[in-house]
This record gives structure tokens, C-alpha cells and sequence, in this order.
């Protein structure tokens, strides 16, 4: 009898902490998100305060940005446990509707956005942007030795880090190149840097630390990661490439907020989505130095650049998804074989 | 007693015979289920597609020249570590006992605190011996801009900042194989050689041979915890093979090719693992009497005291520099409390899961610790061959990297599970036992072998093996090796990293993903708070426990 | 500082050592002379095992002195000569043989300083000193309790010690294996010429063994009369 009355007890509270509670459903939005948790977090904390609905939220893995997340997203595309997908760039975005993941919803904010950040069909809606920069380290690369553009690079390889191309915004980067010089000639920038010598790790960041420890003189990485190191005091400068007339342009990469097709909260997943595509969120992010190039007008301004104008680069998001899914074999047949 | 009341008492005998072998059944079931189907199940596809001759399957086991030189690499630095622990170990352990015995036979006060010093280290989970170097930098830098000198921070080699960060999270394991196995060396045995020739000459042919096995089994444990971490290399942007294992499931989603991949360190942490369980077999020294005891006969056994005192130099320093950021930290004032409040959820679901891990590890590790310990006590009824497949299953998940076992369970998951476990806490809590009820189950084996097998074989004359017998005799008897069973789950559990990145469900909310998310962007004082944070988590349940089994044991540490 | 060429080979000059607060030894003077057996007893614990790793370098007096040879070993709590260079052999209460060496590499472990040839003659006659010849391949696991003895005695003799101190080398040994051994051990004495201190608890297994027998109590040494 005893024992019995033990088992029971020992089992009434296992139930009570690990099975959820009817009517907790409502109540929870499960997002994945590559932005990175220091960044997507308060915005995420902002909602639930504001909505009272309970974020779950699935981080990545530096390593390999975006694209676990985007697999892991296909592979339940039939039992899906996302509501959201935030993303940090847009190229796995594209290639998650194109697999049938999306679903559609309009955020009243896209009648505030440029017409390339919304997706026709309504499958997603992008906001902000994180440019792509070189940043120099300033102790060994001198204002008149640093490259004007990117064209540059694979001749000065040895001097330069990058993050893997099959991943995260470099990825995105890769397929934009692809779609303004040519599958060709954007798979053979990124050999002529692989052989000559450029060091290829795991992530922006890390390109980030090597060239503030002068380990690289110069690297790829993003806006943010930049205004991280300049905000250390780390000796270096961020050169937005291919500036001015005749230029191929910097390339923006924009968040891109997704609903999950069949997902278990739809109500909540709009509501989430609605709240990160507002000028509000955009702001914050800006602030918080996640965005430095807005969508829209702001007041807010971006640690390090202020509001930066910059030339983006003229490419559309269609152009940027069929050359990414021409590209991205052939890069990870280099990268990863 | 008639003849129907006498069948009936056999009849009884035998259903509690048959209970307890059923209850140890089912703890090897579920040892099998938790720790090894995952990994069985994806490898399971991996293998399948090579004995079917499928020619990608193929391509991935023979590795490209990228892949040949990162897993050469991995090893190399691994065994790098490895040299470096052992060869520090050894000589700072010499060193301490050198120390100890300069104190005139009598216990030395506070002798009995280094186990506890280095327990307290081993648990520290590696992350955060990353984030004290990149504080250490820092506090470098700040300290010279404070005197004008304006510097970036000190940031090394990646691959030496690496180094050093597994190097000093492993060292406690180094130190304390070298000292069981430095303690194991008699007296008697190491002066008969000191009356014969110098002390270089009797370390490297009388002291060293001795305590070889004990310090091969600490090397071993070094070696394949370093070449199975993905999560410290990539703090400091390093490449390895167990990164390529994730960075491979990340790309295409197919587990069987990360599965197959990971053969290779499957294979070598495998090979590392049964060489040294032959050397403790055939040459460990069991140690008599306390650690207490054994301290107090301490003599000087290490080859040269500049080398050690170097080597001991070393390890206090670092130990200090841990010691004086962590209180640091609790300089943070205000900001400590804030941050706590912050991430109150994730603080409470890490400390129920691993509470929970703790608690479901304990029956399985308690029966599968005596089972085994039973068996090697008496040859009759269990053959060679069965004692021999019994460790290789208790063993074989220590050489399965934990990124393969993230994967496994999350196959699994995705494969048969209901959306309502899909979405549980007991998720984290599966990545959890399977990679610390191995290691929960080498703990209580060690505390039953302690067991005067006279005590058992007097309750053996009065009652059959039964639960009953079990909780009154067994079980007390092996309180002390529960109790750190327990302890080793859940600080494993608070710091536990890769299996769960990769396994956890949405909103799993763990202190160890929010600290290693945020290391990837330094170090600050939110991480450093939090890191702080945790690590007081795992040193007081440690603390706890140390102090629990030594009330069991009279005192005895 | 030396004496001249016919110094004793072990000598002890005012030997004193306490253990926590307790005298154990007290201003002990010891002669040892060449091919002698001087037999050591008293109660448990009176010191008497503390006196022999002293002399053997093992631990320090708090005052003294102990010549080797005519060469000042220690002084005071200062250790001048090392155990292994006093030209002194000693075998423990437990033989402490080395579980990975045989018996023969065990006897020629304190030999390093001779050629190889010289080495293996040394080891060889010390084996057939202690009569283990047999047994020069032999693990220790396998001997016997009087074969360990011997092994331990072999060892301590193949240096051709000056002095030879043995701490309780009968103890777990039956009657007639006393015997045999003591008899060795008064072979050994005579035949390397060493200065032999034993101690024992039972000083009959000695007898027609020892020159002579000295008793330590209240940390003092006193010739016993037999």
C-alpha cells in the first residue's frame, strides 16, 4: 500500500512539471530563430509582456548558422513545432517556401516596407538589414592599401578571413554574388580564396575576433559583428565595398519573418509576426545594434555607423534564391567535401 | 512446517528471486534504451547503407583530404592536452605529496580538502574555463589602460586558446589519476628503491610503472573527453572532427551521414577507453584504508622538485585566477541579483531537469553498479564472455560523441515521438542520463567494490536476493556511491552542453545554452554573471554531496 | 669529513628523535662492525624501526649524527649523504618486492653503477647467496612468502652493502623458514663481510646467529646479557 502510495505520488508530480496544461496552448508561440539570442531575446521578452503569450524559442549553433535551423524546419515540415521562423538573412527563407514550410500571412506593416522586402505571395516579410563589410584591421592594413571592392579580395587571399559559404549571410552573400556576376565567376571568387591561403572558419564572429587580434588583416563579416569590435576599441574600421558610380554595390541582407505552414499556434504565430515587423521592433533592433540599415524612417540610430547611406547592392530576392540554389552546390563541393 | 506451507514459502522464494532479476532486466533495458538507441539507431542506418555497398555511404567513411587532415588535427590536439595534463598531473602531484609529507607523519590539516578542490574543478563544465581566459584577457587589457597603456585584448591562437582552455578544464582528471596512482606506490616499495639508486632513477623505474595504470586511465579519460568536444573548439573558432559532425547533420538533416562520420572517433575513444580498463584491470592498486590514511604516508616520490614546483606553480595559479574571477564576479552587486531574476525561468527548469536526471539515474546505476560488481565477485554463473559484453555496454557510450548523441535523440524524436514529448522537458533530460548514467553507473560499481563482501555474504544467509533485501543491506551499504552517483548526474546535467544544443526542445530554457550563446560574443559581465551563476550550481551540490559521503564514511573524504 | 681507512661502517652519535611530543630515541650511540650480526629488540612502537630508517637515511634524527663509512651521512635534521649512497642495504617488515620486475632484475636494480658483465655476476652470486638462483625469471606473484624474503635480502646484498639492516625479516615466516633464513643471513654477514643490525621480535630464532644483542627502551639502547 505504501508503495503504491509512493509510485502515485512520484508520478502525480513527473505529470505535473513535464506534461503541459489543456488551455496552455493558446497561450505559447514556438519560434526558431537564427538571431542571435542577445539580439531576438528582449524583442521576444517586449512580446511577452505585451501580449502575455509565452515565447519557446529554439536558437542556433554559430557553426552552423541558419541553415540547422532550416533543415530542421523541412524535416517536420508534416508535424511542425514551429510557429515562426525569424531569420537573421533571407536566402533560407526563399528556400523554405520554396519547399512548401511557409505559409502565408500579411503583418499590417507591409504597407510600410519597400515592395522587394515583401513577398508577393505572402509567404514572408523582411525588415532591416545587415550590411556586408570588410573590416580592416587598421594597425596593418593603412587607409590607402584597403580595397574598394570585392573584386579585389581573391588577389590579397592571404590576407583575408571569411566565414564558410554554405552558412549564414556569407552563404546569402555567396548567392548574391551569383546572381549579379554569374554562377561562374561567384564559385571561382570563393576558390581563388580558398587556394590563395584566405583562412575560411566557422562564423562572422570569428572572422570579427581574428581581425581585431590582427590574426587577419581584413575580413567578411556583417555590420553588426563589426560595430561589436568598434565598440571594444579593437583597431579596427568597417569599408562598405563597392561604393559610388559603377559599383556592384553592398549587399543588405534583411531579416525575414516567416508563419510555419500548419503550425500548432496560429493565432499567437500571427500575432508574434505582427509584432516583429512593427517600426517599434525595428527600432529596437537598430538600437540595440542588430540592424544597422533601416527599412523605413526611424529615429533610432545604429552604434557605430549612425544612419548610414550606403549603395545597396541591385538585386532582387527571386534573383538571389535561383542563383543561391545554383551556387550553394557547388560551394559546399569545396567547402565541404 | 507442512508440506503445502513449505511449497508455498520456495514459491515465494523464487517470485523474489525472479522479481530481482526482472528489476535488474529492466535496468539494463533501460540503460540500452536511454544511452545507446539513439546512436544504435542512426548508426544502425549508416551501417546498413555500407553493407549495402551505397557508394555515398562509402565516400563519407573514406574521408576526403579536408576531412583526413581535420580528424589528424583533432587528434593531435587532443593528444596535446593529453601530454600536457599527464605530464603536469604527475608532477604537481608529486609536488603535493611532497609538500604533504614534510609535515612529520601526522595528517595534514586541510589535506583532505584537495579531493574536494579537484572535484570541485572536474565538474566546472569546459565553457566556463573559456569564458576565466577571456576575462583573464580582459582584466589584462583594462589593468594596462588603466597605467595608459592602450591595448586590444589579449586574444591568442585560436588553437592555442583552445588548448589551453580544455587543457585546464581537464587537469583536475590528470592531477587526481596521478595522485591515486602516485598514493598506490607503498612505501616499503618506493625506499627499498632509494636504498638502491637516486631519485630520477626510482621515479622512472620503480614509482612510475606503479602508478601507471591509475595515471593511463586519467590520460584516457583526458584524451577522449577533448577529442569528442566540439563546443570549446568553437569558442575560439578551431575546426574539429566532432564539429564536422554537426556542421554534416546541420547541412543535409540525414543523421546516418553524421553517424557515419563520427565512426572514426567512435572507433579511436573506443580503443582509448578498453586500453586503459586492461591497465586498471591487470595493474591497478587498490587503494587501502582512507585517503586520509594514504596522505599521511606520503613520501616524495617525484623525480626532481624544480620540475614539480614548477608544475604545482601552474596549477595553483590557475586556480587562483579561477578562485579571484569568480569573486570577482560577485563583485557585480546589484547587477547579480538582476540578472538571476532575468533568467529565473531558465534557472528553474535547468535545476528540475537535472534534479530529475539525478533521480532516474539513480536505479539504474544502483542495480547495473551491483550487478556487475556481483559478477566479478564470483566466477560461477557468469562467463568471461558475459562479464566482457557487460562492460562493453556499460562503457561504449563514453566513446560516442555527444553532438552524435544530440543527433540520435532528435532522430528519434522526430521519427516516433508525439508532439507532447517532442515538446518536454524530457528531452534535455534524456540527452542528460544518456551522456552522465555511464559514468553514474562506474561510480557506484567503485563504492560496491569498497563493500567487505563478508557483509553481504552474511545477509545472503538469512535472506535471498530481493528489493527488500536490497534497501536494507545493498543499498545503505553503497549509500556513499548513490550519493555521488547523484551529484555527478546533476552537476553534469547543469553544465551539459552539445547532446543538448542539439536534442532540446523549443523553449527548453537550460543556463548552459544561454551561457555558451552568449559566449560566442565574448565575454562580459552578463556572461560572466551567469557563468557565475552556474558554476555555484555545480559547486554546491558538489560540496553537498562531498560532505554528505563524508559524514557516511566517519569523516573519511 | 672522513676518518681514517678503518672506520666502522655504520656509526650513530647521539641519535635523538621525539613523535609528537614523545621521546623515541634519546641519545643513542651505535657501533657496527664489519661481519658482525647485532640483533635489535624491544617492545612494539618503542622505536625501533624509527632507528633503522634514520641510519638508512629514510627519515632524520632531531639531533645526531650518522657516519657511513667514515663519512658524515647526517647531521642533525640535515640529510648529507642519500639513502643510496651510504653503502647501506636494507630489507622492510614486508619484502616490497616490485610486482612488475622479476626476481632478477629486482636484485640488479642496484647495480646500475657496475658494466654489465660485472652487474650479472654480482646479480647471479647474490641469488645463490640467498640460495634463489632458481628463481632469477620468477614474478613475485608467484613466490612464497620465505622466497619473497629471500628475494628481498638478495636484493639489499648484491651492492655488497657495508652495513646491512633487516626490520623484522622473520616475522611472517614459520619456524623452519626462520631458521634457514637466519642461517643466510649469518652466511651473508661472513661472506660479504657486512655489518648486519636485525630487528626481531623473537630473538630464539636468532640464536647462534647473532655477535650480539642490544634492547631499546625509553629511547635508550642497552646491551642485552643473553
Amino acid at each position: 500500500m505504501r508503495k503504491m502510495f509512493w509510485i502515485a505520488a512520484v508520478a502525480a508530480v513527473l505529470a505535473a512539471l513535464l506534461v503541459p496544461r489543456p488551455g496552455d496552448e493558446a497561450r505559447v508561440v514556438t519560434v526558431y530563430t537564427s538571431v542571435d539570442q542577445v539580439f531576438s531575446e528582449p524583442i521576444l521578452k517586449a512580446f511577452e509582456e505585451k501580449t502575455g503569450i509565452r515565447v519557446a524559442a529554439l536558437y542556433d549553433a554559430e557553426a552552423a548558422k541558419t541553415v540547422g535551423l532550416v533543415n530542421r524546419l523541412i524535416a517536420e515540415k508534416n508535424a511542425p513545432l514551429a510557429d515562426v521562423f525569424w531569420n537573421g538573412e533571407i536566402l533560407r527563407t526563399l528556400a523554405l517556401k520554396d519547399e512548401g514550410v511557409l505559409d502565408v500571412h500579411r503583418p499590417p506593416a507591409v504597407g510600410m516596407l519597400p515592395p522587394r522586402l515583401v513577398d508577393p505571395d505572402g509567404h514572408w516579410t523582411a525588415i532591416g538589414g545587415r550590411a556586408r563589410v570588410l573590416l580592416v584591421n587598421t594597425r596593418l592594413v593603412p587607409r590607402d592599401r584597403r580595397p574598394t571592392s570585392i573584386l579585389e579580395l581573391p588577389a590579397r587571399a592571404g590576407e583575408v578571413a571569411v566565414a564558410n559559404p554554405l552558412f549564414g549571410s556569407t552563404s546569402t552573400h555567396a548567392a548574391a554574388l551569383a546572381a549579379t556576376l554569374g554562377v561562374d565567376r561567384a564559385v571561382g571568387f570563393f576558390v581563388a580564396l580558398k587556394a590563395g591561403g584566405a583562412q575560411v572558419v566557422d562564423g562572422n564572429a570569428v572572422v570579427r575576433d581574428l581581425v581585431a587580434a590582427g590574426r587577419a588583416p581584413m575580413g567578411l563579416t556583417d555590420t553588426d559583428d563589426a560595430c561589436e569590435a568598434i565598440g571594444r576599441g579593437d583597431p579596427v574600421a568597417a569599408v562598405f565595398l563597392d561604393q559610388g558610380l559603377g559599383g556592384l554595390g553592398t549587399l543588405v541582407v534583411p531579416n525575414s519573418v516567416a508563419l510555419i505552414r500548419g503550425a500548432p499556434h496560429p493565432q499567437a504565430a500571427r500575432a508574434l509576426i505582427d509584432f516583429l515587423t512593427t517600426p517599434e521592433t525595428e527600432a529596437a533592433l537598430i538600437t540595440a545594434g542588430w540592424i544597422q540599415i533601416p527599412s523605413r524612417p526611424t529615429a533610432a540610430t545604429a552604434p557605430c555607423y549612425g544612419t548610414p547611406t550606403i549603395d545597396a547592392m541591385a538585386v532582387t530576392m527571386s534573383a538571389i534564391r535561383e542563383a543561391g540554389s545554383l551556387v550553394g552546390p557547388r560551394l559546399t563541393e569545396v567547402f565541404q567535401r | 512446517m507442512t508440506a503445502p506451507a513449505a511449497e508455498s514459502r520456495r514459491a515465494a522464494r523464487r517470485s523474489r528471486v525472479t522479481s530481482a532479476g526482472s528489476l535488474v532486466a529492466t535496468a539494463w533495458a533501460f540503460y540500452v534504451a536511454v544511452t545507446l538507441a539513439p546512436v544504435l539507431a542512426v548508426a544502425g542506418r549508416g551501417l546498413a547503407r555500407l553493407v549495402a555497398g551505397d557508394a555515398e555511404a562509402w565516400g563519407l567513411l573514406l574521408p576526403s583530404t579536408r576531412r583526413l587532415w581535420l580528424l589528424v588535427d583533432s587528434l593531435a590536439a587532443s593528444l596535446a592536452v593529453t601530454a600536457f595534463t599527464t605530464i603536469i598531473g604527475m608532477l604537481a602531484a608529486a609536488a603535493f605529496l611532497r609538500r604533504i609529507a614534510a609535515g612529520d607523519g601526522a595528517a595534514p590539516r586541510g589535506a583532505s580538502l584537495l579531493p574536494a578542490a579537484l572535484i570541485l574543478w572536474a565538474i566546472t563544465p569546459p565553457y566556463l574555463h573559456a569564458l576565466v581566459g577571456m576575462e583573464a584577457g580582459n582584466a589584462l587589457a583594462a589593468a594596462l589602460r588603466a597605467i595608459g597603456l592602450t591595448v586590444a585584448p589579449a586574444q591568442w591562437p585560436g588553437w592555442l586558446a583552445a588548448f589551453a582552455a580544455q587543457a585546464f578544464a581537464l587537469l583536475p582528471i590528470s592531477l587526481a589519476a596521478a595522485s591515486v596512482g602516485l598514493l598506490g606506490v607503498g612505501r616499503a616499495e618506493f625506499e627499498a628503491g632509494r636504498m638502491l639508486a637516486g631519485r630520477g632513477r626510482v621515479f622512472l623505474r620503480v614509482v612510475l610503472p606503479l602508478a601507471a595504470p591509475a595515471t593511463a586511465a586519467g590520460a584516457a579519460a583526458v584524451f577522449v573527453l577533448a577529442l569528442l568536444d566540439h563546443a570549446t573548439p568553437s569558442l575560439f573558432g578551431r575546426a574539429s572532427h566532432a564539429m564536422e559532425i554537426v556542421a554534416e547533420h546541420a547541412a543535409t538533416r540525414l543523421a546516418w551521414r553524421a553517424a557515419i562520420l563520427a565512426l572514426p572517433l567512435i572507433l579511436i575513444a573506443g580503443l582509448a577507453i578498453a586500453a586503459a580498463s586492461i591497465a586498471v584491470r591487470r595493474g591497478g592498486r587498490a587503494l587501502t584504508g582512507t585517503v586520509a590514511m594514504r596522505i599521511a604516508e606520503a613520501r616524495p616520490l617525484g623525480p626532481s622538485p624544480v620540475a614539480e614546483s614548477l608544475a604545482a606553480a601552474i596549477v595553483l595559479g590557475y586556480a587562483a585566477l579561477f578562485v579571484g574571477l569568480a569573486a570577482a564576479g560577485l563583485g557585480l552587486g546589484t547587477a547579480l541579483p538582476r540578472l538571476i531574476w532575468e533568467v529565473r525561468r531558465d534557472l528553474a527548469t535547468t535545476l528540475v531537469d537535472a534534479v530529475l536526471a539525478g533521480l532516474l539515474a539513480l536505479g539504474p546505476a544502483a542495480l547495473i553498479g551491483w550487478h556487475l560488481a556481483a559478477g566479478e565477485g564470483r566466477a560461477a554463473g557468469r562467463t568471461v564472455v558475459g562479464r566482457g559484453a557487460a562492460w562493453v555496454v556499460v562503457l561504449l557510450p563514453l566513446a560516442v560523441p555527444p553532438a552524435l548523441i544530440g543527433v540520435g535523440i532528435a532522430e528519434v524524436l522526430a521519427d516516433h515521438a508525439p508532439m507532447a514529448l517532442r515538446t518536454s522537458p524530457l528531452v534535455a533530460i534524456w540527452a542528460h542520463l544518456a551522456r552522465f548514467l555511464p559514468f553514474a553507473v562506474l561510480v557506484v560499481h567503485a563504492a560496491v567494490r569498497r563493500v567487505d563482501p563478508a557483509l553481504i555474504d552474511a545477509a545472503r544467509l538469512h535472506r535471498p536476493s530481493a528489493p527488500a533485501r536490497w534497501r536494507r543491506i545493498e543499498g545503505p551499504l553503497s549509500m556513499s556511491g548513490l550519493v555521488a552517483a547523484f551529484a555527478l548526474v546533476f552537476c553534469g546535467a547543469v553544465g551539459e552542453l552539445e547532446a543538448t544544443l542539439l536534442s532540446a526542445a523549443p523553449g527548453a530554457g537550460l543556463l548552459s545554452m544561454r551561457v555558451f550563446n552568449y559566449l560566442h560574443y565574448g565575454a562580459s559581465d552578463t556572461v560572466a554573471a551567469l557563468g557565475l551563476v552556474l558554476g555555484a550550481i555545480v559547486w554546491v551540490a558538489a560540496v553537498t554531496a562531498l560532505r554528505a559521503i563524508g559524514r557516511r564514511r566517519g569523516g573519511e573524504p | 669529513m672522513s676518518e681514517t681507512a678503518v672506520a666502522p661502517p655504520l656509526r650513530a652519535l647521539g641519535l635523538s628523535k621525539a613523535f609528537a611530543g614523545r621521546r623515541v630515541l634519546q641519545d643513542v650511540d651505535l657501533v657496527l662492525a664489519p661481519a658482525t650480526v647485532t640483533a635489535l629488540i624491544g617492545p612494539s612502537g618503542v622505536g625501533k624501526t624509527t632507528l633503522l630508517r634514520i641510519l638508512a637515511g629514510l627519515d632524520l634524527p632531531d639531533a645526531g649524527r650518522v657516519l657511513c663509512r667514515g663519512d658524515l651521512a647526517t647531521d642533525g635534521p640535515r640529510l648529507l649523504r642519500e639513502p643510496h649512497d651510504r653503502g647501506i642495504g636494507m630489507v622492510f617488515q614486508q619484502p616490497a618486492l616490485w610486482p612488475h620486475m622479476s626476481v632478477g632484475e629486482q636484485v640488479a636494480f642496484g647495480l646500475w653503477r657496475l658494466d654489465e658483465r660485472t652487474a650479472a655476476e654480482r646479480r647471479d652470486a647474490a641469488l645463490a647467496l640467498a640460495e634463489i638462483a632458481a628463481l632469477a625469471g620468477a614474478q613475485p606473484a608467484r613466490l612464497s612468502g620465505g622466497e619473497a624474503a629471500r628475494v628481498a635480502l638478495a636484493r639489499a646484498l648484491a651492492p655488497l652493502p657495508a652495513c646491512l639492516l633487516l626490520d623484522e625479516p622473520l616475522a611472517h615466516l614459520d619456524a623452519r623458514l626462520r631458521r634457514d633464513l637466519a642461517a643466510t643471513i649469518r652466511r651473508a654477514a661472513t661472506e660479504t663481510g657486512a655489518a648486519v643490525l636485525i630487528v626481531t621480535h623473537t630473538p630464539d630464532d636468532l640464536a647462534g646467529t647473532v655477535d650480539r644483542t642490544l634492547g631499546l627502551a625509553d629511547g635508550r639502547l642497552v646491551a642485552v646479557v643473553p
